[in-house]
């Protein structure tokens, strides 16, 4: 059937992205802006608490923060905002035979979008700390693009799919990206961590993703085996997220 | 013959997913319960229906709320997988969306026209193609190019039709979405309706416009409890489905009757007694803090309008005989009676409209029950002719709109001359709590029906609930319609006992069925001796022949 076919999910995809993208600019005078904003003030806020108080051992701390916020905020959002995703389109799963799985897609890719948008902010303060962009970067930025897309997904299937059965998911899901981001070497670099607790910070599927993202933006290097070690933990979580969308997915209708 | 759709002994049962609301943390201290629960407590939605639609039908499905109808649509759709039996589809199929569905108020009419057009299965290109013809059809001129949230819900709904209707599908869905739009417009929608039958779309209509199904449709389905009752000519669907409807009403009778023995304990005398001497004046309790109704959590177990035994209980204590039921009372007191048009706006329970029907009140309403539609109240009735309705009837829904003034004149507008308003409304203070004392009364009145152990009561504690301006509501209808009557019949009481000391009370159950009578006769009693000033009301009003 045409439905299904691949000319048409894409149209979808596009559609709804486009859609999400417009909704989001339409009333608001600064549009991208905002979604630099956030991160930046991050980092100012880490900036000063850990740099300017607390003396951490990191050079060029301000890039090193911003090389891994700006990714991470791609994620926290993407995941946040896909738990009302299924919920909010009640009125339309339970009318129209379509994949579901496009409107968390289209979140996701938005959220990428505004990512890739916030990279010439990155390519700014590198020129500040007196740095400049690698060419490792053309292969870097579409794989590491390509993986954390893959995870993302797996993040967000799980997350709105569950939270249509069980409406508390949406605040444990903020929670837990909370705790995931002091998890994951963000904010202090992995060689600070204690040996014996490396381990679990590693163990974390984001941590690989976003170290590999930071020396990618700061060195320009990327590290074959950490990106592969990304790719399978980033496989493993779509794999997960897919299989309960998948099993679950002819109850939407019934439970919305 | 070419089967559009094919029904064969289609079962299909949802367990009740109450975790849902009870949330996962009582799902999880409870599992194995409520595992247990998920899989013994399931609805049973359809018991086995076959049927069959053929191309180019025009097939109407009635039936009562909750029998099985939407989910038949679900199946037909693709939404939804039967538990056993199957389901045939042959074409292309379309939903006609309710209001908001797939579209985003913020984007443009053409944006929304783009994006509804591929959810509803075409790619892009197909759908640039025919912007135009749609465009055209929706009549909406330089306003396809503004954002939907500037439209009225009437150009809304022609937007929405317009979409359906022009991406070409096989098979057409629509699910109680004929009452849209202004008269130009539906009529014009019923005449594309009637160009599907010809160009041999098929179309599902679901609806509760008796008329409209009737003038419409090839053949209908009759569907009660998930059983197909009768199939066939329309006329004879319907009719067997208002006779249906007639007799149950009988046995409701009867079974009131067996009922009155509970309420004429001699203790329950007493404990009004006590209420009388105790009740504190309720003006002492306004003044609380205003807080929005509709802010509330909309997880109450048992809600005053929500319950079928409260409605006909109630329609008894208006009439004060129960011989008489509402609609002889409103047609003998209030010459309400053979209206032919009437428009509804609900905030719940459809189906009232259906018993205005079944009694000869009035003919077919016009239906506006979507929560987001209320909230922009003043805008509905933009596209209203003037003069076009005979009868207005709302349900709690007053209380909340915010321009009232406003609301009521153009409900004036849109009534025929002499046209009624019936609103059954909360009354009473800006704000109204209930105070130790009435939980305490409403303990006694429990223990004194005695059918349900103390244990059982858990005390709420005063819980403060408010209304938005309860008490303008009979001022400002007076200054647009004459009132004829107000019947107060109770409801916050009710509310107390039902849904803060006794939650989850089973309205099938004898014992609770009967308890909740009680309750409402021992409210009637308190309103009769004025000691409950917050009541519901339904208040009777009709348009002045000349407004000032």
């Amino acid at each position: 059937m045409r439905k299904h076919s691949l000319v048409y999910y894409k149209d979808l995809v596009v559609a709804l992205t486009q859609k999400e993208l417009k909704v989001r600019y339409k009333r608001s005078f600064f549009g991208y802006l905002w979604s630099i904003a956030n991160p930046l003030a991050l980092a100012l806020v880490f900036f000063i608490a850990f740099k300017v108080f607390m003396k951490i051992p990191i050079e060029n701390y301000t890039l090193f923060l911003i090389a891994g916020l700006f990714p991470w905020q791609w994620f926290s959002n993407s995941v946040n905002t896909s738990a009302m995703v299924f919920i909010g389109n009640a009125s339309l799963i339970k009318k129209v035979n379509f994949q579901h799985n496009v409107l968390i897609i289209a979140t996701i890719l938005n959220d990428m979008l505004h990512f890739i948008l916030s990279i010439p902010v990155i390519i700014l303060f590198l020129f500040i700390y007196g740095m400049e962009p690698s060419i490792t970067w053309f292969v870097g930025i579409p794989v590491l693009l390509i993986i954390q897309f893959i995870m993302t997904v797996g993040f967000s299937l799980a997350v709105s799919t569950i939270n249509l059965f069980f409406r508390d998911i949406e605040r444990i899901v903020f929670i837990f990206t909370s705790l995931m981001f002091y998890m994951t070497p963000i904010v202090y670099s992995e060689d600070l961590v204690p040996p014996e607790y490396r381990t679990l910070i590693l163990s974390n599927p984001l941590s690989i993703l976003l170290i590999s993202w930071r020396n990618l933006f700061m060195h320009g290097t990327l590290d074959f085996r950490n990106a592969a070690t990304a790719l399978i933990y980033s496989v493993i979580v779509f794999a997960i997220g897919y299989f309960i969308y998948r099993k679950l997915k002819w109850r939407f209708a019934e439970v919305l | 013959m070419d089967l559009a759709v094919t029904f064969t002994n289609v079962y299909k049962e949802y367990p009740f997913y109450q975790h849902v609301k009870a949330g996962f943390k009582s799902f999880l201290f409870d599992l194995p319960k409520s595992i247990a629960s998920l899989k013994k407590t399931r609805f049973i939605a359809l018991k086995g229906i076959s049927f069959e639609v053929e191309k180019g039908e025009i097939f109407g499905i009635i039936g009562r709320n909750g029998s099985g109808k939407s989910t038949i649509l679900g199946l037909m759709a693709g939404v939804m997988k039967p538990d056993s039996g199957s389901v045939m589809t042959n074409g292309r199929i379309s939903s006609l969306l309710e209001l908001g569905a797939g579209f985003h108020p913020d984007l443009s009419g053409v944006e929304n026209i783009v994006l509804n057009g591929i959810l509803s299965g075409n790619t892009k290109e197909e759908m640039l193609k025919k912007i135009e013809e749609i465009i055209e059809f929706s009549e909406l001129g330089e306003f396809i190019y503004q954002p939907l949230r500037t439209y009225s819900s009437g150009m809304q709904a022609r937007l929405g039709f317009a979409v359906a209707v022009h991406i070409d599908p096989e098979i057409l869905l629509v699910d109680e979405a004929l009452a849209v739009g202004d008269i130009d417009f539906k009529e014009k929608s019923l005449r594309k309706m009637k160009e599907f039958m010809e160009s041999g779309v098929t179309t599902i209509i679901v609806s509760h416009d008796m008329p409209a199904i009737a003038e419409l449709c090839d053949k209908v389905a009759w569907i009660d409890n998930g059983s197909l009752m009768e199939i066939g000519d329309p006329r004879e669907v319907i009719r067997a489905y208002l006779r249906h409807l007639g007799q149950e009403i009988d046995f409701d009778e009867e079974e009131r009757e067996e009922v009155t023995e509970v309420q004429s304990l001699p203790e329950i005398e007493e404990v009004l007694d006590d209420f009388v001497g105790t009740q504190e004046p309720v003006s002492e309790i306004a003044g609380f803090p205003v807080m929005d109704v509709i802010a509330e959590p909309s997880s109450k177990p048992v809600s005053w309008w929500d319950s079928p035994l409260v409605m006909h209980e109630c329609e008894m204590l208006i009439t004060g005989d129960p011989n008489i039921h509402f609609y002889e009372f409103l047609k003998r007191d209030f010459s309400v009676a053979n209206l032919r048009k009437g428009l509804s706006l609900c905030r719940r329970l459809k189906g009232i409209e259906d018993n205005f029907a079944r009694y000869h009140a009035c003919e077919s309403f016009d239906i506006i029950g979507d929560e987001t539609e209320i909230k922009d109240i003043p805008a509905v009735f933009r596209n209203l002719e003037k003069n076009h309705y005979d009868l207005f009837l709302c349900v709690d829904l007053l209380n909340h709109v915010s321009s009232l003034e406003i609301f009521l004149r153009d409900v004036a507008d849109a009534l025929k001359e002499k046209g009624v308003v019936i609103a059954l409304e909360y009354i009473g203070p800006a704000c109204f709590q209930w105070s130790q004392k009435s939980v305490k009364t409403a303990e006694m009145i429990l223990r004194a029906i005695g059918n349900h152990g103390s244990s059982e009561i858990m005390n709420s504690g005063a819980e403060e609930r408010t209304a938005v301006n309860g008490d303008r509501v009979i001022p400002t209808i007076g200054r647009y319609f004459d009132i004829n009557a107000i019947c107060y019949f109770g409801g916050p009481f009710y509310d107390l006992i039902l849904n803060r000391i006794l939650p989850g009370l089973d309205q099938s159950n004898e014992k609770d069925a009967a308890l909740i009578r009680t309750v409402i006769q021992c409210e009637q009693v308190l309103i009769r001796e004025k000691i409950l000033d917050n009541a519901y009301a339904m208040i009777i009003a009709r348009k002045r022949p000349h407004r000032g």
